[in-house]
């Protein structure tokens, strides 16, 4: 999978599990932050993020700085997905 | 000046024993009451280790056939429940209980759901999944108890008990009843305990509050009741007094679903406020039962918090949490604690904290080591949970001298504002009348368009459709009164609250793993946290919590409205119920069968904006009716008679043959009666809505009284809406 599709496919991912019904997937910045600013998200979204992507993509997320960095934008985790694939 | 009240009798059922003092000499003792959990299988959950109750045994209160339906949160709450009745001895008058819980039967419902598919059901299961709602086990309470004149089953999560006991002080207060039976009871399940496990708020090894390396709560399980009546009645029957219940306060902190406001300071002012209506200087308490869970957030934001109700005195008070050994019981820690704290001060001793050895915060007076033995005169008990609801108790020595107390408020009630929901659209003063054809025949199932509208869709966007409802009726209501959110309390009546939501995530962990269960969502699944959520949306502070009477939470909820507003607690409270159409609810209870034909499950529900008369008053603003009531209905007809039998009108919320008879009896039965169940629909808030179409009448001019008459199964209530007086 390309890395476009790749973030694609995360970006409805995150419509999907964090219930963001009111965005679509062109509203989300490929490089924008995911929590605090940009999306908003909090640290519930944070964990069920990580149920998401190792149930999707059999990956684990540790909970350390890591794994903040992990999230810190759709970019920064499709490329945590395809060096982990 | 007003009577105190008293504490006459104490029961409690916890993992370190059956009974109050056996748990109170094994805290003492410093026993911990965690081990592998045994009730459900945990291996592959992160944490599994439970304070589980051992050697429960329901037939010590209940014949075997009647203990078979028994739910283990029932069997629990009926122990504790009958070991404070014994304690408090033969009392006589009337009888009030309040159970605060928050996930009632969910085990049995969970054994029940993990056998096999809904479609293949044994009677036995549909009894069994029918026994999740809260108030099945008040009324068990009630019965055990050979009957109560009023019953209140609420949640406010993690501080539902504490929550009733203040509700106990309220109804000894208004003098509505005499003696009251309070407490909570919650069973371990699956649910919450995959629900804290997703969210990583577990502890693996036996929890440390309070300590600088804390990881996490440890999940108990347990039944609490205090047994309170006024003092004079309690010295007249020669009973013993074991302690004072004081004060009490309730509020919120309108902050996040799952963290507590960081500051404390929210958290400072309920412990002020309790002192206060104790008529207690910070100085004066020598003993805090800390909500202390043991997680990093909890602790930290409670240090906080008594430094900044307490001042210096922070230093001094002694402060232990008692989760170290009973774990956190969640619905029943408010009242386990209030029982642990009534005995401290009965018998001078402060608990330490089990587990606790280098504190975060080493200027508060922690107890460590082993409990102490000291006197105290004074001592508080404080309760906070999801939703950032929150309730402080204050207890006081048997011993201490009376104190000039303020009376409570026995002033009128009005409607400022009203807001109202049904398949047909939003009730308002140009379409009450379509609410209330006879002829009209409403669609069963979801409301379309989807009642979320109004909301912002980023900030409601965990709201299932019962947390939207009542966030948008609450809402609306508000708007409507011209109120602000500041101080103002919400009580939300629901039936089921969102079963379906709870359904799945049970069979989500079963199916794909605990690891896998939803960590967001859980906290959604508690029966308040609709209530939660909605405070959060509309920044309200007073106290928020959920009430269950079936199809007369809306009159339960408006009830306890009162109540709160009668003691102060609060300038205004929006209260009422919204039920959401719940696919499992529906495929089990199926439509409503009255005399005249079946009506179909739907959804809506209505609420109401309620203060004192003076208040209203003071900040002119309009208003709607005069409230009356509402009252449960018991022997006496508790309505007084219509003024004017040409201009008054009676709304029958759900025919039922015991409250029509009541009605026929009674002098309203020559009035004209309608109801919005054919336009509506059914579902258990359907009084919510009927009390909303009762105000906005009153409010048209269009009938100068109206009662509303609503009942289940269980009880029957009566509401009266009178046109507000005009002269002072």
């Amino acid at each position: 999978m390309d890395s476009a599709a790749l973030k694609s496919e995360i970006k409805r991912l995150l419509i999907e599990a964090l219930d963001l019904r009111h965005k679509t997937e062109a509203e989300i910045d490929d490089d924008a932050p995911l929590f605090g600013e940009g999306l908003k998200l909090d640290s519930l979204d944070a964990l069920q993020l990580a149920v998401a992507l190792e149930e999707r993509y059999g990956i684990e997320i540790p909970d350390d700085a890591e794994g903040r960095r992990v999230f810190a934008s759709v970019s920064a985790i499709a490329a945590y997905v395809a060096s982990r694939r | 000046m007003i009577e105190r009240v008293a504490v006459t009798g104490i029961g409690a059922v916890s993992a370190l024993g059956i009974g109050a003092d056996a748990t109170f000499d094994g805290v003492i003792a410093g026993r911990r009451g965690f081990r592998a959990v045994t009730l459900f299988d945990a291996a592959d959950a992160r944490c599994r280790i439970a304070a589980e109750v051992r050697r429960l045994d329901p037939e010590l209160v209940a014949s075997p056939e009647e203990a078979a339906d028994f739910s283990r949160t029932d069997s629990m709450a009926l122990v504790a429940a009958a070991e404070a009745l014994a304690r408090a001895g033969a009392r006589d008058g009337r009888l009030g209980v309040i159970l605060g819980g928050t996930t009632g039967g969910m085990l049995e419902t969970e054994h029940g759901l993990l056998a096999g598919p809904l479609d293949r059901v044994d009677p036995r299961r549909v009894a069994r999944l029918l026994s999740h709602p809260l108030d099945v086990t008040t009324q068990r309470i009630a019965r055990l108890a050979g009957g109560a004149q009023r019953c209140s089953t609420l949640c406010a999560a993690c501080s539902s008990s504490a929550l009733a006991i203040a509700q106990g002080l309220a109804w000894l207060r208004a003098g509505s009843v005499d003696c009251v039976l309070a407490g909570g009871a919650d069973g371990l399940c699956r649910l919450t305990f995959f629900g804290f496990d997703a969210l990583g708020a577990l502890d693996n090894e036996p929890c440390r509050p309070f300590d600088s390396g804390r990881r996490g709560l440890g999940l108990g399980e347990g039944a609490a009741f205090l047994c309170l009546e006024r003092e004079g009645a309690a010295r007249a029957r020669g009973a013993e007094i074991l302690a004072f219940l004081s004060g009490a306060a309730a509020g919120a902190e309108a902050h996040h679903i799952t963290h507590p406001e960081p500051s404390g300071a929210r958290a400072a002012e309920l412990i002020r406020r309790a002192l206060a209506g104790a008529g207690l200087e910070p100085s004066e308490l020598d003993y805090v039962n800390a909500h202390g869970t043991g997680t990093v957030q909890n602790d930290t934001m409670e240090a906080r918090a008594l430094h900044a109700a307490l001042g210096e005195h922070a230093q001094r008070v002694l402060v232990s949490s008692t989760k170290g050994h009973v774990g956190h019981t969640l619905g029943a820690a408010g009242a386990l604690e209030a029982v642990i704290t009534v005995l401290a001060i009965h018998r001078g001793i402060a608990p330490a904290t089990a587990g606790l050895e280098t504190p975060e915060d080493p200027t508060l007076g922690h107890v460590l080591g082993t409990a102490r033995s000291v006197p105290l005169r004074a001592a508080a008990s404080c309760s906070f949970g999801f939703g950032g609801t929150g309730a402080v108790l204050v207890f006081e020595s048997a011993s201490t001298p009376l104190r000039v107390r303020s009376q409570a408020r026995v002033e009128r009630v009005v409607v400022t504002g009203i807001a109202g929901i049904g398949p047909i659209g939003e009730l308002t003063p140009g379409n009450v009348e379509r609410f209330l054809e006879s002829a009209a025949s409403a669609p069963g199932g979801p409301l379309e368009p989807a009642p979320i509208t109004l909301l912002d869709a980023e900030r409601s966007r965990r709201f299932d459709t019962h947390a939207a409802l009542v966030t948008q009726l609450a809402g609306q209501a508000l708007v409507r009164a011209a109120v602000g959110p500041g101080g103002v309390g919400l009580v939300a009546g629901t039936a089921f609250g969102s079963v379906e939501r709870s359904v799945r995530f049970i069979l989500r962990a079963a199916d794909r793993g605990v690891r896998r269960a939803n960590p967001a969502e859980f906290p959604h699944l508690v029966a308040s946290a609709a209530s939660g959520n909605a405070s959060i949306y509309l920044g309200l502070t007073g106290a928020v919590l959920s009430v269950s009477d079936d199809a007369t939470s809306a009159e339960a909820a408006v009830a306890t409205a009162v109540d709160a507003l009668r003691l102060g607690g609060a300038p205004a409270f929006v209260a009422g119920a919204a039920e959401g159409f719940d696919p499992v609810v529906a495929e089990i209870l199926g439509p409503l069968v009255t005399a005249e034909g079946s009506v179909l499950r739907s959804e809506g529900g209505g609420f109401l904006v309620v203060e004192l008369e003076s208040a209203a008053r003071a900040r002119v603003a309009t208003r709607v009716a005069q409230l009356e009531g509402p009252w449960p209905l018991a022997s006496a007809f508790p309505a007084p008679w219509p003024r004017d039998r040409e201009r008054a009108l009676v709304l029958v919320a759900t025919p039922r043959e015991r409250a029509l008879a009541a009605l026929n009896a009674s002098a309203w039965s020559t009035c004209p009666r309608r109801s919005v169940l054919r336009a509506s629909g059914y579902h258990e808030a359907v009084s919510g809505l009927s009390l909303a179409a009762a105000a906005t009448l009153v409010g048209l001019g269009a009938a100068a009284e109206v009662l509303v008459v609503s009942s289940s199964e269980r009880s029957d209530w009566v509401t009266l809406f009178r046109e507000p007086e005009t002269a002072r």
